[in-house]
């Protein structure tokens, strides 16, 4: 059973070495991408298992914009005429129950205030919160029967992100970064923004590497001089004197180097910090939004302060991954700001004003410049919303069953997949799981997720723990 | 004879294909085949019995029985299920086990159709009579015989008793002889050879970085270089054994390893007061060389051992150190994720196997059934967190209680009115607090709590402990109205001002107990039919339950310290071996065994098998000294080899990961390496040696930071520290960029060069001093003359160090050095 072997000096830091020989010296050629995963105790192909991609990918890129504090999908996506008959009566028993987290156990059934119309040709029924959304109705795969275990904000998002409602595992992005490596050596491959002055739940543990190795984790991005943590040189010491310094350390470093040539870490240390500067000198390029046009930057709604927030980041997001980022997450509402157990009508007709726009601006944009065929765009929370209420006028949290949709990247746009019972309760049709929609996110990166498996301590891991299937429905070439 | 012809074949077809055997009971021999109803039951046992134990057996077997069905005899087939019979006898076309498998009203089996053919065999069995063998063992029987262990299962070498070896002798040196003699054989089996030992400052480093953490001082490196005795390493090993931040060094792996931090993790991400209390059993157990027998029984059974003992309620720490979240209604699953997780933990940590593999199904690769994981958790299953024990001495707590006795009495009319008032309040919002549980749990939580049973009293604690935060968030003043109001705070004013202030209350170890002697019962998810699974080691080696007698005097089961006592029995498989060669592994950077939490097929066979047992069997002869295993391995040659030896191009091709230790590896400092060293430079390290965490920019040692799981420090978080979620028995060893633009830009490491540069200054007057000494500090060296010379280059020339714009650009300087590969590596 050697296949498994992954000494986390092991094969990484053979091949590394293997290829660094055969390099002869030049060093200064070694990509961030090798670098960033050089120690990675990652299966080789030697070891039987292949990183990716294993076949044709329909998708580079991935933009996953997270609703954080689950978005009601019985309000936004998912009509159900029947709770109109039901309203204000208690959960029929032909339901099964649900563990709601307020426990509010005997809640009447509330009706949706919404107004709903189909769009596109495919006449997608998108409720009078999202209108500009809903102009893109014919890219987008609605995928109304998605549920999870997670009951509370924690466990969902953790695994939304980690497949797992515990703690330990890597992100998806960080499997996907493990197994197909950044196509900018000089940005991170996995970054992460969150929104306003919010943290996500659970903090930066969403966006960690898990077991694998820390170059695996997401990068927290934001907007300012410092898009990235420790990226800018402090005031005091200034570029010139920077560079420097630099020059003293690579000459002791040499000087160290030279009676240990056949030491490649030491060689990779050295690189880091040529590396570090490049992206010190790309990063905030890359986040400098003053580049683009007014058009572009009204497209998003920059110009108007309900919408500039969000607005920036789906521009940021869309600058990134034209560059060459694989896996960027942008958080809504970070901070649970989805969750609306009571005055749902304010909280969400809140949120949907501040995210419509720049969601809809953001593909739109991706559209207009060739991107979205290369980009998956995902949309959703960590879990849906109870068609009973809450305090009177809130829903309390459903995993049972809830929406997501996706757009570009290879999904088949226009088309509703899956259904949850006639209330929104539970989803009854084409059930996908977490593991489902990773297997399918990752499918369309060109990933197979049974193939991508990271050896931790000896055991063969996967992105979706032994589970899920691709869900074949949503992809245009299956 | 054409039909006897077919039976043979069939006969045959099903010994090769489903192993049965022609002697057991249910075989048949020619002398059973001559009429009608053998053709029958030559049908059944050829096509039917397969197709149900394929099939259907699975789940309306003695292990499932999904819709009350089982379909694994004669007796149960024609009872029927939950929806009554499955064969309708006066229309046989009708009856639901037909329409079940054509998929017209339930579709079975669901993970798909089956195909033509085999539907035909069902009709034409049910048409047929449904003909069962008048003498047949169950069919969920067979199911269970294809899962017995093979030949290979029970000879894999870690399930083998360590092979004897001869005893101790009482001089360390010879068992560190023959620790070099078998690592000698190793390498001449591969045409390789020890390399030359370390240059006396590259052996110095190590040593001080491996046993203590932190890089020596020049005066430290001075000491050593002064001792030309052939015993001055020994001597060396000896003084950092018994200096207390050895603890602070290697309690840390053992913290990794049972996934240590002081927050619940979750949303919430609540610090934890008293959880430093844990980590400082931890460090003092190594610092007292603890046996490691004592060290396990005590984390597992503390409270089993010595209720009284706070040494043992802080060892059992270990019970507590799951994350977990107050506000979660569904403390059912909570529950269920707190023992899977104590159950993976302590596999993997005191026994070395993927106990977790085995959770949801019988092990894939090694010889661990599904029912050993449940077996194991059963050890647990009479746990209860405990709020109310004092982490305090006994003296405290007598003393404690008569402080607050007096004060009670003082307080008592006060206290009386405010209980008064509060009492039904209090009683409302937990009722309120009850009623959001869900709905099975609530019968639980509504019993008085002496006739709950252990599950539910566990389930009722971690209800209580919601209902408790409820209470603590009742806003007295807004809350009561009128009279009562005043009343209220009338009386908290007298409180106030009675002559002597209330006592503090006591700090509450974070610890657990068993709820009584009789624990909750343990079923395998989904097949209540095995259960209730006893307490018991994996079934390879003991299929037995392990009869643990309760212990009434402890109120406890007795489970966990029979486990425990099991685990450090001088003879255990596991325990030594695995701990001896984690102790390996942090020495080296590579394990005997490669994965070592996992020994399991799925590592690689050990370099080393002789090696480990003859450590392993000495390691447990004296039941676990840990400073003995450091002085055996770090007195040995292997140890004290160059990590670059003059030549090394044949040996990098024959063995490019240095597995058969022809040199010792050199290695990047791990994080708590790294930020204790950088402190150590700066000349600001607080030597504190316990007691509760610090902020992360307290100069303390890393051990001492307080780890908050949702938070981790960014320093140590960026060099692969693990952060508390999971159990973590070697470390990554990331180089990245990222790591570069803290080490440059961060302002924790450019403070550790201002101090550094600012101490260095107000001790040396003169600019070549300062930079001899800063120097020093870090490479533990002179400088050569050309070293000195580049530093002047780079800082420029000046009078004196404190001389404007000098001292500035000397803090670059220092900078620069901790930036250093030479630092950052150890070798």
């Amino acid at each position: 059973m050697k296949a498994f072997h992954s000494n986390p000096r092991g094969s990484g830091y053979l091949n590394r070495r293997d290829m660094l020989q055969q390099a002869g010296a030049g060093f200064g050629s070694l990509a961030l991408a090798s670098l960033m995963q050089q120690v990675g105790g990652a299966a080789a192909a030697s070891d039987g298992f292949q990183k990716g991609p294993h076949h044709t990918p329909t998708a580079k890129s991935v933009i996953f914009l997270f609703m954080e504090g689950g978005p009601s999908h019985i309000d936004l996506f998912d009509p159900k005429p029947e709770l109109e008959k039901l309203a204000g009566k208690p959960l029929p028993e032909s339901f099964a129950p649900i563990i709601t987290p307020m426990g509010e156990y005997d809640a009447p059934l509330m009706p949706s205030k919404r107004k709903w119309a189909q769009y596109g040709e495919s006449g997608l029924w998108v409720s009078d919160w999202l209108p500009h959304t809903a102009e893109h109705a014919d890219d987008l795969v609605v995928i109304r029967s998605c549920w999870a275990n997670g009951l509370n904000h924690s466990n969902g998002v953790c695994q939304m992100n980690s497949g797992s409602i515990l703690g330990g595992r890597p992100s998806l992005g960080s499997w996907v970064t493990y197994g197909l490596g950044t196509a900018n050596e000089n940005l991170p491959a996995f970054v992460v923004i969150e929104d306003g002055d919010g943290h996500v739940i659970n903090g930066p543990r969403n966006w960690s590497a898990g077991f694998m190795p820390a170059s695996h984790q997401g990068i927290a991005l934001n907007s300012g001089k410092s898009p990235i943590d420790f990226l800018k040189t402090p005031d005091k010491v200034g570029a010139e004197r920077q560079a420097a310094k630099l020059r003293l350390l690579n000459d002791i470093n040499r000087q160290h180097q030279a009676e240990r040539s056949s030491d490649s870490e030491l060689e990779a240390r050295i690189n880091s910090y040529e590396l570090a500067f490049r992206m010190q000198a790309q990063a905030p390029e890359a986040v400098d939004l003053s580049q683009e046009t007014e058009r572009t930057q009204a497209m998003y709604g920059i110009d108007d302060k309900e919408t500039a927030s969000f607005g920036k980041n789906c521009l940021l997001a869309r600058r990134l991954v034209e560059r060459g980022v694989r896996f960027v997450q942008l958080y809504h509402g970070a901070g649970s700001k989805w969750d609306s157990h009571s005055a749902i009508e304010k909280n969400h007709g809140k949120m949907c004003l501040s995210s419509d726009k720049p969601v809809a601006g953001l593909l739109k944009d991706l559209k207009e410049r060739g991107l979205l065929d290369s980009t998956l765009v995902i949309w959703g929370g960590e879990f849906g919303r109870t068609p009973m209420s809450e305090k009177g006028d809130g829903r309390d949290h459903n995993a049972y069953g809830f929406t997501m949709w996706m757009a570009g990247g290879g999904v088949r746009g226009g088309q509703t997949i899956g259904k949850t019972d006639e209330i929104g309760l539970h989803a009854i049709e084409d059930r996908l799981h977490v593991h489902d929609l990773h297997a399918t996110i990752l499918h369309m990166l060109g990933v197979d997720h049974w193939k991508l498996v990271y050896s931790h301590q000896g055991r063969p891991e996967r992105a979706t723990q032994n589970e899920g299937n691709v869900c074949k429905k949503l992809l245009k070439n299956a | 004879m054409i039909l006897f012809k077919k039976a043979i074949s069939s006969l045959l077809v099903l010994v090769v294909t489903f192993g049965l055997c022609p002697n057991s009971s249910d075989a048949f021999t020619n002398d059973d085949l001559k009429d009608e109803q053998d053709a029958q039951a030559r049908f059944f046992e050829a096509k039917v019995r397969p197709l149900l134990i394929d099939s259907c057996v699975q789940c309306h077997g003695d292990e499932k029985q999904e819709g009350g069905l089982r379909l694994d005899s004669q007796e149960a087939f024609n009872k029927g299920g939950e929806s009554g019979s499955i064969i309708d006898t006066a229309s046989i076309e009708n009856s639901l086990f037909l329409s079940a498998i054509r998929y017209k009203d339930l579709e079975m089996p669901p993970s798909g159709q089956l195909s033509e053919e085999k539907l035909q065999i069902l009709e034409q069995w049910v048409a047929e009579g449904s003909y069962w063998p008048a003498k047949t063992e169950s069919l969920s029987a067979k199911r269970k015989g294809e899962k017995g262990f093979t030949d290979e299962d029970r000879s894999y070498w870690f399930f083998q008793p360590m092979s004897k070896h001869e005893s101790i002798e009482t001089r360390n040196g010879s068992v560190s002889d023959r620790l070099d003699s078998y690592v000698e054989a190793g390498l001449a089996s591969h045409q390789l050879t020890f390399a030359e030992p370390a240059t006396p400052l590259a052996l110095v480093r190590r040593t001080y970085l491996d046993l203590v953490g932190v890089a020596p001082t020049s005066a430290e490196v001075a000491t050593f270089l002064a001792d030309p005795t052939d015993t001055a390493h020994s001597n060396l090993v000896d003084r950092l054994l018994d200096d207390p931040r050895y603890g602070e060094r290697w309690g840390r792996f053992w913290l990794d390893l049972v996934r240590f931090a002081e927050s619940d993790g979750y949303k919430q991400d609540d610090f934890r007061p008293t959880a430093y209390r844990y980590r400082d059993y931890v460090i003092r157990s190594f610092n007292e060389d603890k046996l490691y027998r004592d060290f396990v029984r005590e984390q597992l059974a503390g409270d089993e051992i010595d209720p009284e003992s706070l040494e043992c309620r802080d060892a059992s720490g270990y019970l507590r150190l799951w994350i977990y979240e107050y506000n979660q209604r569904d403390v059912t699953g909570q529950w269920t994720a707190i023992l899977n997780d104590l159950t993976d933990v302590t596999g993997e940590a005191f026994m070395g196997l993927g106990y977790g593999c085995a959770r949801c199904h019988d092990h894939k690769f090694d010889p661990l059934l599904q029912k050993d994981y449940f077996r194991l958790q059963a050890y647990f299953s009479g746990l209860i967190p405990r709020e109310d024990l004092p982490a305090a001495t006994q003296e405290q707590v007598e003393r404690n209680k008569v402080d607050v006795a007096s004060w009670e009495e003082a307080a008592k009319p006060f206290l009386d009115t405010m209980e008064s008032i509060e009492a039904p309040i209090r009683e409302k919002t937990i009722q309120s607090a009850v009623s959001k549980f869900p709905p099975d749990v609530r019968p639980a939580l509504l019993k008085s709590p002496e006739h709950r049973n252990t599950r539910e009293k566990q389930l009722a604690h971690l209800a209580y402990l919601q209902q408790l935060r409820d209470v603590k968030e009742i806003k007295w003043e807004k809350v009561l109205k009128g009279e009562q109001q005043k009343e209220w705070v009338l009386a908290k004013e007298y409180l106030k001002q009675l002559p002597a202030p209330k006592p503090k209350v006591l700090p509450v170890s974070l610890t657990a107990t068993d709820a009584g002697t009789e624990p909750a019962e343990v079923y395998i998810p989904g097949k209540p039919g095995l259960g209730p699974i006893a307490p018991g080691i994996p079934s390879i080696i003991n299929p037995e339950a392990m009869p643990v007698q309760p212990m009434a005097n402890r109120n406890s089961s007795g489970r966990r310290l029979a486990l425990a006592n099991w685990m450090v029995d001088r003879e255990n498989q596991f325990t030594w071996r695995v701990m001896v060669n984690r102790v390996w592994q942090q020495h080296f950077g590579q394990g005997i065994v490669p994965n070592a939490s996992d020994f399991g097929r799925l590592t690689e066979t050990p370099t080393h098998p002789e090696l480990l047992d003859f450590l392993a069997s000495n390691f447990a002869e004296n039941g676990g000294r840990m400073k003995s295993l450091h002085r055996w391995i770090l007195n040995s040659r292997t140890y004290r080899q160059s990590a670059y030896p003059a030549s090394t191009t044949a040996a990098m091709q024959i063995d490019p990961n240095n597995k058969w230790l022809w040199r010792f590896s050199p290695r990047r400092l791990d994080a708590e390496q790294l930020r204790d060293s950088m402190l150590t430079v700066a000349g600001e390290l607080r030597p504190i040696h316990g007691g509760v965490s610090e902020d992360p920019n307290k100069p303390v040692r890393s051990i001492f930071v307080r780890s908050m799981r949702n938070s981790q420090d960014r320093f140590l978080a960026l060099f692969d520290a693990p952060d508390g979620s999971s159990s973590t028995a070697k470390r990554n060893a990331t180089t990245t960029p990222l790591q570069s633009l803290m080490m440059m830009n961060s302002d924790w490491v450019n403070t550790r060069a201002e101090n550094m540069a600012k101490q260095i200054i107000s001790m040396k007057s003169t600019p070549e001093a300062s930079i001899q000494e800063a120097f020093e500090r870090v490479f533990l060296k002179s400088p050569s003359p050309s070293d000195i010379e580049s530093a002047k280059a780079f800082i420029g020339v000046a009078e004196t160090s404190n001389a404007p714009g000098w001292d500035k650009l000397f803090v670059d300087y220092c900078h620069v050095l901790i930036n250093s590969n030479s630092f950052l590596h150890m070798e």
